[in-house]
């Protein structure tokens, strides 16, 4: 194994690289082969490693070469193979190749084609690496190259200034999180002397880290996860990333790098299981976020940022597992959650394609019968995420609830219960509004309406029968299915650090399990109401009726106002001031002074050049005189 | 004796010339003055038993070069001599403290240090005996100092052709197109154009 | 009785201070040039005054030097004059200022 592992994340590098370099003038048209086949053959090897690694114990360690070597920080580049890092390399190069091909068929035509996939795999190559480090500073390296990948592919229509700014906010509020989650490695290491997974996880079995520095570690890792995995207050980039062109979304703001903040998290369970007040916070902002986002997703028109915050509050419910102590539900939800939000995305995509550009939901509709590929797709996906039985997410989301129940947490389980009901609504809102009624098009769009090619619709056919049944297939029964057993070696130290323990299945988990599927049907009633039977009168009733609430949620419950108004306007003001009162007033004008008094002593030499000949011979007679006297005396 | 004598009158007449020169104002009086302390110097030469000397200072100073002198002043018949002929009150100032104090210094140093003679071979006698001034000076000339004299010769080819192109009058159209007054001061632009 | 060399050396010095108070005092050219070639001449009663003391022609030969090179400075020095004079119509040396600066 040890001979395979290297090549999962290097394939998508020199993938990245020939198709940088040689792009513009060799490839151009044809660029998606070779990242195609690069990620497709890291998913093969991905799958291999999968099988070959079920039942280790111990964790494949890949020793690659030194990085740092000083004195007592010693970095190497190794790589961490066990069952989780599988799962993420399978699902990672499983829905990107998806993604990949897909991109082919949108992508098709525009002029930055090779830069896109030349940055698609560079953002593999990243993210295999992120999730494939063996130590807390290789971690960190993919972390970044994720985050600046992230802002390359959102800042791909470089020339729109908004998506600019979108890849601008993206990577600044990343960074917010990311000095909390460099603070947190450099604690590590300062307490505990190594930075790879194998001596920090010992360390800490063995006791050998404080209270409090552990409350410390976990607190500053969690903020990095805040900012990569958008949840409140960093999620403020995310509604903005959708600027990037779809696919992008798909992947990396669905699928893989906002996943990584709950990776990294789930990786590090072992130091977040013995600071169990660090994973009420995470417990606490997670599910926080979950209602939050859901709420303003009600009310978005835009059929991607509705998807936007539909992913931040799905990461919330990850986060709320991992709260916990539920590690397998949660990176069981991140997998199902991969393929049907993909799904999504890319359904999205496709029906943008077909309407030429069209992104406001209100000016769709009675698309079921014109792009019907696209519409049942999109339905599959739309009913796992509301978590329908017996569709993917729920048996993730439902494990997650479940999990919160019994552990004890009983509001969070209200409010996670709530947010699902929230979940169907927004979700069947945006299928009914998209698919059904009538039709609100342009006339000239409405013209034009096509289905998508094969190389679009093919993935969407793949995730499709993945979101229908993935779930069952890994995760059933819960807490007793493959996906389970399969991961029990990689976090047996933390569940005996917390005290966690499995129980089968019984009848509570029975009960539970009908309580949610009738809320999501709930939610899908209440969007059948709301947009089906009376869509001209009901909803602007509501809105009226709700009127500030309505509003709020609508601008996002002003968050961006606020930084706006609290962090960015005083910076900048504060920056024109020192600008103004320090920059251009002390040290201009000491530079200034400077050169003035240069000039000023200039000014009093200059009598003395009078132009005449005789003054200047009496400086020379003045100088003889001086020199006799001197000589004399 | 008698030389000494001499020597004090023709010193104390030179120096009265040279007072002379430098206060007049009338020009062409400096002249004849400046002619006259010439002469004078050449009778010291005489009795220092210079011979060459004295004539060549008479021949070359008085008889060459302030005739050359007398020439330019008369050519450029300058009319304004006799008026605003004032001296510098700064300087004037300067120079009448300063100079006396430096004539004093040296006054005072050539009085006060001892002056050993290191006995060289030409003394009067040797050179009476050789054959005289002239004709010893002329062998000196042409064996130990002919590399001075041929470059002196040099210097004044040089000086000659010099002063031949300097004081060309200058062919139409070329850079000096007017001419200034006393007072005037070249326009800015005309300045520019010179550069 | 042969002349003290502190006689010629105190004819030097006067002549040659003379000769600088006239160079820095007059204003007209001319008498700047007659005052320079005052300085040259106790220049020469210097050197001939020392050549009688230690008895070497040295000396002498040295003075017709300086009256070849003041001859020939004297002949630039006129050229000069008279271009000056064509191009300012004055002498008056303190009105050639135009390296001020």
């Amino acid at each position: 194994m040890e001979n395979y592992i290297w090549l999962i994340p290097t394939l998508p590098l020199a993938a990245f690289l020939v198709t940088l370099l040689l792009g513009k003038w060799f490839i151009k048209d044809d660029a998606h082969w070779i990242p195609i086949f690069a990620f497709g053959a890291s998913f093969v090897l991905s799958v291999i490693g999968l099988v070959q690694i079920s039942g280790h114990e111990e964790p494949v360690i890949v020793n690659l070469w030194p990085w740092f070597a000083v004195g007592t920080f010693q970095v190497p580049i190794s790589l961490y193979f066990d069952q989780l890092a599988a799962i993420m390399c399978c699902v990672v190069s499983g829905v990107g190749t998806l993604i990949f091909v897909y991109s082919r068929g949108y992508m098709k035509g525009d002029t930055g084609y090779y830069r896109f996939f030349a940055y698609l795999s560079l953002f593999a190559f990243s993210m295999l690496m992120l999730v494939l480090a063996d130590n807390y500073l290789l971690l960190y390296f993919g972390w970044e190259a994720v985050g600046l990948c992230s802002y390359y592919l959102i800042g791909f229509y470089y020339h729109k200034p908004s998506a600019a700014a979108a890849g601008k906010k993206a990577f600044l509020t990343n960074r917010v999180g990311d000095f909390g989650f460099g603070l947190g490695i450099m604690l590590i290491f300062v307490t505990l002397g190594t930075l790879s997974y194998t001596g920090v996880f010992t360390a800490v079995e063995n006791g050998e880290a404080g209270k409090t520095a552990l409350l410390a570690i976990s607190l500053l890792l969690f903020t990095g996860a805040m900012g990569k995995s958008a949840q409140f207050p960093l999620h403020v980039w995310l509604p903005d990333a959708m600027e990037g062109p779809t696919p992008v979304s798909a992947l990396i703001h669905a699928a893989t790098m906002v996943t990584a903040g709950v990776y990294m998290v789930a990786r590090s369970a072992v130091i977040f299981a013995s600071a169990p007040e660090a994973l009420m916070v995470v417990g606490i902002i997670g599910t926080f976020t979950a209602l939050f986002a859901a709420t303003i997703g009600i009310a978005q028109n835009d059929i991607k940022r509705v998807l936007a915050y539909s992913t931040i509050s799905q990461l919330g419910f990850m986060f709320m597992a991992l709260g916990v102590g539920a590690w397998v539900a949660a990176i069981f939800h991140l997998a199902t959650h991969a393929f049907f939000k993909a799904l999504l995305f890319l359904g999205s995509g496709s029906v943008i394609h077909s309407l030429s550009g069209e992104q406001d939901m209100r000016k769709m509709g009675a698309l079921k019968k014109k792009i019907p590929v696209t519409y049942w797709t999109f339905l599959m996906g739309a009913l796992a995420l509301s978590g329908i039985f017996p569709f993917a997410g729920f048996w993730s989301k439902d494990e997650i609830l479940g999990m919160q129940w019994k552990g004890g947490g009983y509001v969070i389980w209200a409010i996670g219960l709530i947010t699902a009901f929230i979940t169907a609504f927004y979700t069947f809102r945006l299928v009914f509004m998209t698919f059904y009624g009538k039709s609100k098009m342009d006339p000239e769009v409405e013209k034009h309406v096509h289905e998508s090619p094969k190389s679009m619709t093919i993935p969407l056919g793949v995730l499709a029968v993945l979101s229908v049944a993935a779930g069952m297939i890994i995760g059933f029964p819960p807490e007793g299915g493959f996906i389970h057993r399969y991961l029990e070696p990689v976090f047996g130290t933390a569940d005996h650090i917390l005290g966690v323990h499995h129980s089968a299945f019984g009848a509570l988990d029975l009960v539970l399990m009908v309580v949610s599927v009738l809320v999501a049907l709930g939610g899908i009633a209440l969007a059948y109401l709301f947009y089906i039977r009376q869509p001209d009168v009901l909803p602007a009733k509501a809105g009226a009726r709700a009127g500030g609430l309505y509003r709020a949620v609508y601008n996002k419950w002003y968050i961006d106002e606020f930084y706006n108004m609290a962090i960015i306007n005083p910076l900048i003001k504060g920056s024109q001031a020192v600008y103004r009162y320090f920059d251009s007033a002390v040290i201009d004008g000491f530079v200034n002074f400077v050169g003035k008094l240069w000039v000023f002593f200039g000014k009093m030499i200059r009598p003395f050049q009078t132009g005449r000949v005789q003054n200047y011979a009496m400086v020379m007679f003045i100088g003889l005189f001086i020199l006799i006297t001197v000589i004399v005396l | 004796m008698a030389e000494r004598i001499f020597f004090i009158v023709f010193a104390g007449l030179a120096v009265l010339g040279a007072l002379g020169v430098v206060t007049r104002k009338n020009i062409v009086h400096a002249l004849i003055l400046l002619i006259f302390t010439f002469v004078n110097i050449a009778a010291i030469y005489l009795l220092s038993q210079a011979y060459f000397l004295a004539v060549a200072q008479i021949l070359v100073y008085a008889g060459a070069i302030l005739i050359l002198f007398t020439f330019v002043v008369m050519f450029l018949n300058i009319k304004e001599y006799q008026e605003a002929e004032q001296l510098h009150p700064i300087q004037k100032f300067l120079v009448f403290i300063l100079a006396p104090i430096t004539a004093a210094e040296f006054i005072a140093v050539a009085v006060t240090a001892t002056w050993a003679a290191s006995g060289g071979e030409f003394t009067p006698e040797a050179i009476v005996a050789a054959g005289g001034n002239v004709k010893v000076l002329g062998q000196v000339l042409f064996t130990q100092m002919l590399l001075p004299f041929e470059i002196a010769a040099l210097v004044l080819l040089a000086g000659m052709v010099g002063a031949v192109v300097l004081a060309q009058k200058e062919k139409a159209g070329s850079l000096a197109q007017r001419q200034w007054g006393p007072d005037e001061q070249p326009t800015p632009d005309f300045m520019e154009q010179e550069v | 009785m042969a002349i003290p060399i502190e006689w010629y050396l105190i004819l030097s010095a006067l002549l040659f201070i003379i000769g600088a108070a006239g160079l820095l005092t007059r204003r007209n050219l001319f008498i700047m040039f007659f005052s320079i070639e005052l300085m040259m001449n106790a220049v020469n009663v210097n050197l001939v005054g020392f050549s009688r003391l230690h008895d070497n022609l040295t000396g002498q030969g040295f003075v017709l030097f300086t009256m070849a090179v003041a001859a020939a400075e004297a002949a630039v020095g006129l050229a000069i004059v008279t271009a000056l004079y064509r191009n300012r119509q004055t002498l008056m040396v303190d009105l050639f200022n135009r390296m001020k600066g």
